[in-house]
């Protein structure tokens, strides 16, 4: 199967810089984490991979080839899993699924049949045919989850896919991602979360405002940063200012009830 | 349970169910509440103010006798009432769900500490203070209206008169409209004891959609039925229906007053036309008495089958609204199926029906423009019929443009409407899965229209036309309206290519265009009617139906010739679209 290529990847809005020539390989069978703080151009990122949003620079490629240039074949080998599950409100959860899978033009037998698995595996049954303006997010993200996944995609983008579900259903979003890396599809996993990260990627890019500022096996960062834990290297990459410190501020700051020499020397 | 904690309970409860009639399925599943009780208010408001205005003008521009006023207002009266009683019976059957205690109501009340008892009467005093409510907001301005207007006409008649008249006339119609509410619910509450919860829980879709329906199409018989009231009204089966007794009761209440005003000195002519319609209501006045004596049995009956089915389901669980089964609410997959089997056969063409069906129906803004533009063209209707003389017998164009200017103004917000994405955010989920058919996603889409919006309007006409000229006609006048509508949709939709209810766009367009394009409206409905006319009185049959063909299928072939557009989903610049300017 082949790979999933962002090369020379930058978007501006406004001359501001918001994602900086990322280059990233997505291979068959492999979860890459595309790690990054909140604002960090994560989920700009994922946009452009999925064909959403157009690079100001630089260029996607599958299969060696410009996605643009077969946008609508590409999207038929993609499953995208967006951070807000943004969805047709007056829909029931059901009815977003038979359109999409309309859309993507599976058989009606086959779509019934694979959504009605998909709501029954995410407990989902019972509010199948209720509109999904009453679905918590945890419910929406099961649906667009079960969405992206109705076509059986050659790459999956999931980014942060784990806002707003239980734990249940997070370990098995964990164990999903490994059983579909081990069936050959190219995942690209953008978190926030460094234990789910650690657990379910073979490889982690690591994003500050914009720029990539490590891609390699968290094993090798560790070993290259002196670091036992994912956070440790994360901490090192990312962060900047000594977060103790911070809190202790923000906490001040809180309980503070008249205007602080200190603080405004600050 | 003190007496005080009773009585706020019951005042929370009251206004928990009040919340319910405007958040009900059909009315709006998610619209903001404020939002909806204007537009409502405005709704009911703006009609009844319009209509009564528009009926009273004539008296602005005439001079009338008493014996003229007293024959000539009973056709008003017939409408007023007539109106008050559709209105307020067709809020209740929009409300039909909420008309009781529900099994999402004794799910949530049950395990709290309050009376069932007091839920019953929070229940009940909702119900009352919305028909009471609707009652009065429909009858408001009418009350004002029509007896100011008819003094202009009548100069004899003193100002205490007037006053007296507004009096009967808000306390006659109000009657009505109870009634027409009482119906509604006597209806629902006798079907639920009749059929038991569960049969009645599984129908209850379909008998409110019916009584929608026959509400309805009763209301466009309104106009026509409001002429010559003194005539045929008051015998045979015409003198047994509701209005009548409320007109009987209103010239009981009113002692005919209007006849009995003094005579000013008038012209020769006037002085006869005085004398022919003085002796006409004398001739009918008799009938007014025992007529307003059978609203007794119509009011106390409906009232009696009322508390009786009432009583009856009392002691049932609670039916209707949402289920809460092991299973949830589960729709009904058999429509859907024949639907996709019958008239929607690819995957992308299933795709923009359904969707379209649920966009139109249940996105907010989509929903309202609908609402707005079938509300212009039942005003259209009502102006159209009003105008006319209806015999039974005689088909003119007048009756026939009915059907066209319906449709039309449905079809014509259709169009307007697909360019208005449901939900732009949402849209990412389309693109992704778009697989560039945008001609079998229109054709969905358009078959949509044509089932659910065209079909409708075509079929509320049906009793009118068959009522003047007969079933048969009424019914080749619908499948020649569906090939009408057909027709226009596919002139609508021949230069659309986007992806209807998913592409953002830029607002505006050819404004300017407006009045030439309502102008070409309403010349292309009348041409249809006239065609129609020709056709259904048999002389052209097979001429104009061969045209009407020819047309749809010029429009067909020349929409399968345009190349298959690759559809852009972002009309408007990315700046636009970030600043959100672009729904």
């Amino acid at each position: 199967m082949p790979d999933l290529r962002a090369r020379q990847l930058s978007k501006r809005y406004s001359g501001l810089h918001v994602v900086r020539n990322v280059n990233l390989t997505v291979r068959p069978g492999e979860v890459v984490g595309y790690l990054g703080p909140n604002g960090s151009g994560k989920t700009t990122t994922a946009r452009m991979l999925a064909g959403l949003l157009d690079p100001s620079n630089g260029v996607v490629e599958y299969d060696g080839k410009d996605i643009r240039s077969d946008l609508l074949g590409f999207r038929t080998r993609l499953g995208y899993i967006p951070e807000e599950p943004f969805l047709y409100p007056f829909l029931s959860g059901r009815e977003y699924l038979q359109l999409v899978g309309r859309l993507r033009e599976i058989p009606e037998r086959l779509l019934e049949e694979k959504i009605d698995g998909f709501l029954e595996l995410f407990n989902l049954s019972t509010a199948a045919d209720q509109s999904i303006a009453s679905y918590s997010k945890g419910m929406r993200q099961k649906i667009v989850i079960s969405a992206a996944l109705l076509h059986d995609p050659a790459v999956v983008i999931f980014d942060e896919p784990e806002t707003g579900l239980d734990v249940t259903t997070t370990m098995m979003l964990r164990h999903l991602v490994r059983t579909l890396a081990g069936r050959g599809k190219a995942i690209l996993y953008s978190s926030h979360i460094l234990e789910v990260v650690e657990k379910v990627c073979d490889r982690i890019l690591v994003l500050h405002k914009g720029d990539v500022v490590a891609d390699d096996s968290i094993e090798r960062l560790r070993t290259l940063l002196e670091s036992s834990t994912l956070e440790g290297v994360f901490a090192q990459l990312v962060i900047r200012d000594d977060p103790e410190q911070l809190a202790r501020d923000l906490a001040d700051l809180s309980a503070m009830s008249a205007p602080s020499t200190a603080l405004r020397a600050r | 349970m003190s007496t005080a904690s009773k009585i706020g309970a019951w005042l929370h409860l009251t206004r928990l169910f009040l919340r319910q009639f405007l958040e009900n399925d059909l009315v709006s599943p998610d619209s903001d509440r404020a939002q909806l009780i204007a537009v409502v208010g405005a709704g009911i408001v703006s009609l009844t103010l319009f209509l009564s205005m528009f009926l009273s003008a004539a008296y602005a521009m005439s001079v009338l006798t008493p014996g003229e006023a007293a024959v000539r207002t009973l056709n008003d009266k017939f409408f007023y009432v007539s109106l008050a009683m559709l209105i307020t019976a067709l809020v209740a059957a929009s409300q039909w769900d909420a008309l009781s205690l529900d099994q999402r109501d004794a799910a949530i009340l049950d395990p709290l500490p309050v009376p069932p008892s007091i839920v019953r009467w929070a229940k009940l005093t909702a119900v009352a203070m919305l028909g009471a409510a609707v009652a009065i907001a429909v009858n408001v301005f009418p009350t004002w209206v029509f007896p100011w207007m008819l003094s202009f006409s009548v100069r004899q008649m003193p100002v205490t008169d007037v006053f007296w008249l507004m009096a009967i006339h808000f306390m006659v119609t109000v009657t009505a409209a109870v009634f027409g509410y009482l119906v509604v619910m006597a209806l629902r509450e006798t079907l639920c004891a009749v059929l038991g919860p569960k049969l009645f829980t599984r129908l209850s879709p379909t008998f409110q959609a019916t009584t929608i329906v026959v509400l309805g199409s009763l209301t466009l018989l309104v106009p026509p039925a409001s002429t010559r009231v003194s005539e045929r009204a008051f015998q045979g089966t015409w003198a047994e229906l509701p209005p009548v007794a409320f007109v009987a009761m209103y010239e009981v209440a009113s002692r005919g007053f209007l006849n009995d005003l003094p005579r000013r000195l008038v012209t020769e002519r006037m002085a006869r036309r005085d004398r022919a319609n003085s002796q006409i209501y004398e001739q009918l006045r008799p009938q007014f008495l025992p007529l307003a004596r059978r609203l007794e049995v119509l009011l106390g009956g409906a009232a009696a089958i009322l508390i009786a089915a009432t009583v009856v389901n009392g002691f049932r669980a609670p039916v209707g609204g949402v289920l809460l089964t092991a299973s949830g609410r589960r729709r009904s997959r058999i429509p859907e199926r024949s639907v996709n089997a019958v008239v929607v056969r690819s995957p992308a063409a299933r795709a923009g029906f359904h969707f379209a069906i649920a966009t139109l129906f249940r996105s907010k803004t989509h929903r309202l423009t609908l609402a707005a533009a079938a509300a212009v063209g039942l005003a259209m209707i009502m102006f159209v019929l009003s105008r006319i003389e209806l015999t039974p017998g005689r088909l003119t164009p007048g009756i026939l443009v009915v059907q066209p200017l319906l449709y039309g103004c449905l079809l014509v917000a259709f169009r307007h409407l697909i360019r208005v994405p449901a939900e732009l955010r949402a849209n990412w989920g389309v693109r992704l899965a778009w697989r560039d058919n945008p001609r079998a996603f229109k054709e969905g889409v358009t078959r949509a229209a044509l089932l659910a919006l065209a079909m409708p309007a075509v079929a509320i006409v049906i009793p009118l036309v068959a009522w003047i000229a007969g079933i048969e006609t009424a019914l080749a006048h619908a499948a020649l309206g569906m090939l009408g509508a057909a027709i226009v949709v596919e002139s609508l939709m021949l230069g659309y290519d986007k992806a209807p209810f998913t592409c953002n766009y830029v607002p505006g367009g050819a404004k300017a265009l407006v009045p030439i394009l309502v102008l070409a409206f309403f010349v292309g409905a009348n041409i249809f009617a006239r065609i129609e006319l020709w056709t259904l009185d048999g002389s052209n049959v097979v001429r104009n139906v061969v045209l009407l063909l020819a047309i749809y299928g010029g429009l067909r072939i020349a929409s399968m010739l345009r190349r298959d557009p690759l559809v852009d989903f972002d009309e408007g610049p990315e700046t636009f679209n970030q600043l959100g300017l672009h729904t």
